[in-house]
């Protein structure tokens, strides 16, 4: 199988502390692998080490066949980063940021052109080729930032964050030009505290917390693995209590109580026929949130 | 990762990226780096100048001859120091178009280097301008005079240099207006950019022979008045050589850790 990144043992520390703590990652080409974790998991530390921009400080990081630690510059050349905060440059026009960056890349001029019209054409920002930067939409420079690093029709994007703080609508709208780069066949990494995106974009993930893998696998297998099909959401009164002996693992949080079964409405019955009467109740099904909760304890967003 | 050496390519894609973003500011970079001195130097030149009576102490034939390169170099001073203040520190931390470049196959000291020889790049280019203006006030005085644009580069690209071995270790501007004031406007007064360092105090002659400003300014004003002799020419453009090695060399350190960590 062919083999986009592997790290073994790849860690990093910032004086004494440990940011990543010697994880492991094979990602397949064509894929798309997310990272999944908590604010300060080691999720951004890890993708400047697969950028080629920080160094590790230890392991071995292969990436599209090359070795990090020798072949910076020929792996990023091939690499399409997309960083958590847009860098973009505020004082150039929209076509400008992307015909001067594609020059870094050893395009001439006039290749650097016709591919700034194409990708502008792609990331939806044709009829603002000419506007500066400065006045655009969140949503609008996170998808310059998108075309940006696609400047080098790369093999491997790395994507950090992609859609923290954007509104649901431009958030669809950057998971659409997603998917249409995995359809061409681009092998995606991808960092996110949403679970919901990373159900939506991932084929295989990891969940990280406090530097470590702590779960891989696809999505639905990771739910299968560590939680129920359902789960049964209660808000009880301030005076309400669960405290009987129930055939579910219950997890009580700030203002609900989950309660893990596999049949949702038969575990209300069943607090029901116990006298509890909730404020509210909700049955859903199992999502990643879930699984980080089992795995660690705590919530993936507070 | 490993390689650290600048290269050439990258450097000049820097440079090029420098370039289109001075597009944008290209009115402020020519009343600073052009009318200013121009207005500087003539109204010196002739204003001042016609005060003078005894030039013979100055070497030249006149005041603009002795103002002209003193005030070109003196401005590329200021104008290379000043590069590496605000502006550097917002390339390297707070707009991040160093993060992008190290994204990029470039590196870090194609990043640092790219920014210094574009500094010397736009100075040369406007002291070309400058040039124009003295040689029509002084007359055409022989082919040495053209290089004085080439010292110019040179001389901000050792004080951008200089200044960028403070700044790249900074992460706010603070100490940099002490840095304007009290390095970078006294080396443009005193340099014997409007009159010979001879007339200082000795001590603060020594301490500004240790600067690159006086050193482009001996040379220009020596290429202008047609005397430049080949040995001291080479051992001043020496020192300011050495400032630009040394405030690269200086600079490292805070370019990589701002921009690989
Ligand atoms: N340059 C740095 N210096 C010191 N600590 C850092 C640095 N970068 C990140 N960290 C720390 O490493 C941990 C992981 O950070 P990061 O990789 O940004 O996590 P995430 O992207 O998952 O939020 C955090 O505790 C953060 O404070
Ligand atoms: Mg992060």
């Amino acid at each position: 199988m062919d083999l986009a990144v592997t790290a073994h043992e790849l860690t990093k520390r910032f004086d004494d502390f440990v940011a990543v703590n010697g994880i492991d990652l094979e990602i397949r080409s064509g894929e798309t692998f997310a990272l999944l974790g908590p604010n300060g998991a080691g999720k951004t530390s890890t993708m400047r080490m697969v950028s080629t921009v920080s160094p590790p400080t230890s392991g071995a990081l292969t990436i599209l066949g090359m070795d990090a630690a020798t072949h910076g510059r020929e792996i990023r050349g091939r690499l399409g980063v997309i960083p958590q905060e847009d860098q973009l440059d505020a004082d150039l026009t929209v076509y400008e940021n992307l015909t001067t960056y594609a020059r870094y890349f050893g395009q001439s001029w006039s290749e650097a052109k016709q591919n700034a019209t194409e990708l502008l054409e792609f990331a939806q920002l044709t009829d603002r080729a000419d506007t500066r930067v400065e006045t655009m939409s969140g949503g609008m420079r996170r998808r310059l930032t998108i075309a940006r690093a696609l400047v080098n029709t790369p093999d491997l994007v790395l994507l950090d964050e992609p859609t923290t703080g954007l509104d649901p609508q431009a958030r669809q709208l950057l998971w659409d030009r997603l998917y249409e780069l995995k359809e061409r066949g681009v092998t995606q990494l991808l960092t996110t505290h949403y679970m919901d995106e990373a159900e939506q974009l991932a084929d295989r993930l990891v969940i990280m917390d406090g530097g470590e893998i702590v779960a891989s696998g696809t999505p639905s297998s990771l739910i299968a693995e560590s939680t129920t099909a359902e789960v049964l959401e209660l808000r009880l009164a301030d005076d309400q209590t669960l405290s009987h002996d129930l055939p579910f693992r219950t997890e009580v949080l700030r203002n609900r109580v989950l309660i893990y079964a596999d049949d949702g409405a038969a575990a209300l019955r069943h607090i029901r026929d116990l006298g509890v009467e909730p404020n509210s109740s909700l049955i859903r099904r199992s999502t990643l949130e879930d699984v980080f909760l089992a795995r660690t304890g705590r919530q993936l967003v507070d | 990762m490993t390689s650290v050496s600048p290269r050439p390519s990258s450097v000049w894609h820097v440079v090029e990226h420098h370039a289109v973003q001075t597009r944008r500011t290209l009115q402020t970079v020519l009343l600073s780096g052009f009318l200013s001195p121009v207005f500087t130097m003539l109204a010196l030149g002739w204003g001042i100048g016609s005060q003078v009576d005894d030039v013979s102490s100055l070497g030249t034939p006149d005041y603009l001859h002795f103002v002209g390169p003193g005030v070109m170099i003196g401005t590329a001073t200021l104008q290379g120091g000043f590069s590496s203040l605000w502006q550097a520190l917002a390339a390297l931390r707070w707009e991040g178009m160093y993060k992008n470049v190290v994204r990029s196959p470039a590196t870090f000291t194609d990043a640092m280097t790219g920014r210094l020889v574009w500094m010397g790049i736009l100075n040369a280019l406007s002291s070309v301008a400058f040039l124009t203006v003295l040689l029509i006030a002084i007359g055409w005085s022989g082919f040495g005079a053209l290089l004085t644009p080439f010292i110019a580069g040179l001389t901000a690209m050792s004080a951008a240099a200089g200044v960028l071995a403070f700044t790249s270790r900074k992460e706010s501007g603070d100490g940099f207006s002490v840095v304007a004031r009290l390095v970078l406007t006294p080396l443009f007064v005193f340099s014997g950019t409007f009159s010979s360092i001879d007339t200082l105090p000795s001590a603060i002659a020594t301490v500004i022979k240790f600067f690159p400003t006086y050193h482009g300014i001996e040379v220009a004003r020596d290429l202008i008045n047609e005397r430049a002799e080949l040995v001291p020419s080479l051992l001043h453009v020496a020192v300011i050589l050495a400032w630009i090695a040394v405030g690269w060399a200086l600079s490292f350190g805070g370019f990589r850790k701002a921009l690989t960590s």
